[in-house]
């Protein structure tokens, strides 16, 4: 594998009311990544159940797990209903 | 004056606004003694109507005893010269004045803004200017 | 106490008079009100063996305290009696704006008794009771109902009406009001058909008396607040519930060909951006709903019936997730604009999508296995996918015409009258068809289902993302959990407010017994709500257990389905759930309930809970 010292900064923000079930993360935080992976590879290395994220949100427009981030994305995170 | 304007594509009907506006004026949970008023039309076409007071003055006009004036926010009625005739309520432009069966002085909008502060669809504003 | 008028309206509808029933504030601390109090109701006054659609029964609505205060969404109004579908414990619950008027009418709650002798409206103005002849309504579908009485009547009273399917007394008959809003489940629409019941009509403008009106105006507007400041209060709204289709799809627990299986490839077509960008009109809230999950739609499409062909063009609130699964994954309709047809033609014969979609989704299936053959359906040709068929079952059983009068009384009983085995395509628990969610690949919402009081509906626990996050595979504290969530979650039935603002925006529990001590000037704290909530919990389970004669564990079992058939596609592929952690779960769930093995309660549990009026009623 061709390590790469290349990364790209997103901004990260989780909604909703799945957070008992999410790690220690902050409600908004910047986040520091490699090139070339999707949303879904990223929000399983912060330690997110991509299952409990039930939408995702870049730059304003509803997106897939496999979008592919680019630099700057600003990324939502919709976690599922719960607690009911 | 301060004049409250209306977004009615915004409404989703909810009537909170009536509930607080009740409760501000008159310390009491009755959305019947609001000064605005939300009309759904169901089904066809599926809108809402937000009937509120413009404080176009209208009622001040009209008042046999001139028991409404402006203060400079608003048009206010002075309850202590009010006759309860209802004549400002069949007469209001904007169908926003009520008389409730517990009164005898009409209820109005006194332009608190608390409509505006807290309505959850932003439907209702300050006019500009 | 306040919050509340001590004053139930009774009217009966054999006599047409009506009267007050004023009882003391201890049953009101007791009970709080809404379903709390109709169950108690019911349990106290519908006698053993009274035909749910008999004049006996009694059809109980009730909001709660919290109903039509300035708060976050306290429009919740429940409607309780003896189940026609089911025939044991019934509630059904309705949002919109009549819970408050009935309050603002100066009533906690409203009893229908006996039956009229011809079809009637009854109209509720403040303290005017009066009755009028529905004869010039009956037949007609429930919006053209509805938009008559609102235009005879006035804008500023909120109605509720049945549609031919409650005329003609169909078990899965819901009660409708404000264009769009049901009470669809467990046939009260039925009930009040029963009853002759067309319609009523109220108006009220008395409002609610608060025990300190400057507290709930401060807290009222602080809980508003914390609503909008919410994470999520702007994302979560444009898609109410039809928002969470693709992600049921994703964990594969979408109600696809009648159970079949728990995945429906063509879901993007029906989901809430299909919703949103196809057919949204406009947004449609209940009384001060912050995040209105109510869409009101416009669709158009064309009706393929055979050779022929019909444009169609509705405006309908919805269709709401639950007729997403049920009308769109359960029959296979892969459009949006053709689940908001189907979602308005059960809306205007006034029944339950949910049922409707099950039942139609299971005569389609017994129609594919031989258990009914193609005469019984007038020689056509129905299937899964196909709009025509779905609306002419919708029909056939919401006139109870041929086939459709057996389909009329749900998959239970009409599995029971087709027999070949079709207690295999029949979807229910207790006789109440399942609403939109699989279990086979998740226990606690099994579970869920399995234990509802009222059948197999969802709105008692919630526990599929509990499933998600701890583990599909993982059965270990999923009883407890199941348990804690359907004291939690009813609850929100007794105050008459909605829980969506808790489940969609994390709007906190300990919000809630702050405004209802504000509203009542009670000092309730939260565990007190949650004891209370336990013994309505005991008391609907005993109201099963008086009236069903052998009620037990059998009766919590799940449908064959579940237990015998792989999931064959989709992410829970290959999963099924098995008798012996079936039996596991019920063991445990019965232990933390204080329950025997067969599920019902001991002694020791009915008298911790003050339910000791119920003992005779345990032998």
């Amino acid at each position: 594998m061709n390590l790469t010292t290349e990364s790209i900064t997103v901004h990260m923000g989780i909604r909703g009311h799945c957070a008992e079930y999410f790690p220690e993360l902050p409600e908004e935080f910047t986040h520091q990544c490699g090139v070339g992976l999707t949303l879904r590879q990223v929000m399983v290395s912060l330690g997110i159940n991509p299952l409990l994220i039930m939408g995702v949100v870049v730059n304003g427009k509803l997106a897939k797990k496999d979008y592919l981030l680019q630099e700057g994305d600003k990324v939502i995170l919709l976690s599922p209903p719960t607690g009911g | 004056m301060r004049v409250i304007t209306t977004k009615p594509e915004r409404c989703s009907g909810c009537k909170a606004c009536q509930a607080l506006c009740a409760l501000t004026q008159f310390g009491e949970n009755n959305l019947k003694k609001s000064a605005l008023k939300i009309i759904g039309h169901f089904p066809d076409p599926g809108t809402y109507d937000i009937n509120i007071c413009n404080q176009c003055g209208a009622c001040a006009t009209i008042c046999p005893v001139q028991a409404i004036s402006d203060n400079g926010d608003a048009y206010l009625i002075d309850a202590t010269a009010c006759i309860g005739c209802g004549l400002c309520v069949s007469t209001c432009p904007t169908r926003s004045m009520v008389q409730h069966a517990s009164t005898v002085v009409p209820i109005k909008c006194v332009s608190c803004g608390a409509c505006v502060e807290y309505c959850p669809r932003r439907a209702l504003v300050w006019q500009e200017g | 106490m306040k919050g509340i008028h001590q004053k139930i309206l009774r009217i009966n509808l054999s006599d047409k008079s009506h009267r007050l029933d004023c009882r003391d504030e201890e049953f009101y601390r007791t009970w709080i009100g809404g379903r709390g109090m109709g169950a108690k109701i019911i349990y106290d006054e519908v006698p053993v063996d009274t035909d749910p659609l008999g004049p006996e029964n009694l059809l109980y609505m009730s909001g709660g305290p919290l109903s039509g205060v300035y708060a976050p969404a306290t429009g919740k109004t429940s409607f309780v009696c003896k189940s026609p579908a089911t025939g044991g414990y019934g509630d059904s619950n309705v949002g919109g704006h009549i819970g408050p008027e009935l309050k603002y009418a100066g009533y906690d709650a409203l009893i229908f008794e006996g039956a009229a002798a011809e079809p009637t409206v009854v109209v509720i103005d403040d303290d005017k009771i009066t009755f009028q002849s529905a004869a010039y309504l009956w037949g007609k579908g429930t919006f053209e109902t509805e938009k008559i009485l609102k235009d005879e009547l006035g804008d500023d009273f909120q109605i509720a009406v049945i549609g031919p399917a409650g005329e003609k007394l169909v078990y899965i008959a819901c009660i409708q009001h404000d264009f769009g809003r049901q009470a669809g489940r467990t046939g009260v629409g039925a009930v009040m058909g029963s009853k002759n019941l067309k319609a009523f009509a109220i108006r009220g403008s008395k409002g609610v008396p608060v025990a300190d009106a400057a507290a709930l105006l401060e807290h009222g507007k602080q809980a508003f607040a914390n609503c909008f400041a919410k994470p999520g209060f702007e994302e979560w709204t444009p898609m109410g519930t039809a928002g969470v289709t693709n992600w049921v799809n994703e964990i594969g627990a979408f109600p696809t060909r009648n159970f079949y299986t728990t995945y429906f490839p063509e879901h993007e077509k029906i989901n809430g951006e299909a919703l949103l960008e196809r057919i949204l009109r406009t947004d449609k809230g209940c009384f001060a709903c912050p995040t209105p999950c109510g869409k009101y739609s416009s669709a158009a499409g064309v009706l393929k019936d055979g050779t022929r062909e019909e444009t169609f063009q509705v405006l309908v609130e919805g269709p709401e997730y639950e007729t997403i699964a049920l009308v769109g994954g359960n029959c296979e309709i892969a459009s949006i604009e053709e689940v908001a047809y189907a979602n308005y033609v059960m809306d205007d014969l006034g029944m339950d999508t949910i049922s409707g979609g099950n039942i139609v989704a299971f005569a389609l299936e017994c129609l594919e296995k031989g258990v009914l053959s193609k005469e019984q359906v007038e020689g056509r040709e129905l299937r899964f996918g196909d709009l025509a068929s779905v609306v002419y079952l919708s029909e056939i059983i919401a006139k109870r015409q041929g086939i459709g009068d057996i389909l009329a009384e749900g998959v239970k009983i009409a599995a029971e009258k087709f027999g070949h085995n079709s207690q295999h395509y029949a979807i229910h628990v207790k006789g109440l068809e399942q609403s939109g969610y699989e279990g086979r690949n998740a226990p606690a919402m099994m579970l869920a289902f399995m234990t509802a009081d009222i059948g197999a509906h969802h709105n008692r626990a919630w526990a599929i993302t509990h499933d998600i996050a701890v583990g599909v595979d993982v059965f270990e504290g999923k009883p407890e959990k199941v348990v804690e969530l359907q004291h939690i979650r009813p609850f929100f039935d007794q105050m008459g407010c909605c829980r969506l603002q808790w489940v969609e925006l994390g709007f906190e529990l300990e919000n809630y017994p702050d405004l209802f001590n504000i509203v009542t000037g009670e000092k309730l704290t939260w565990e007190d709500m949650m004891h209370i909530s336990e013994r309505v919990y005991n008391l609907t389970r005993m109201f099963w257990v008086k009236h069903m004669p052998g009620f037990g564990r059998s009766w919590d079992w799940p449908p064959p389905r579940m237990i015998e058939e792989l999931v064959p596609t989709g992410p829970s592929a290959g999963k099924k759930i098995s008798e012996e952690n079936l039996n596991w779960l019920l063991d445990r769930y019965y232990e933390v309930r204080g329950w025997d093995k067969n599920g019902i309660p001991t002694p020791e549990k009915l008298e911790q809970l003050g339910l000791s009026f119920c003992l005779p009623d345990l032998k």
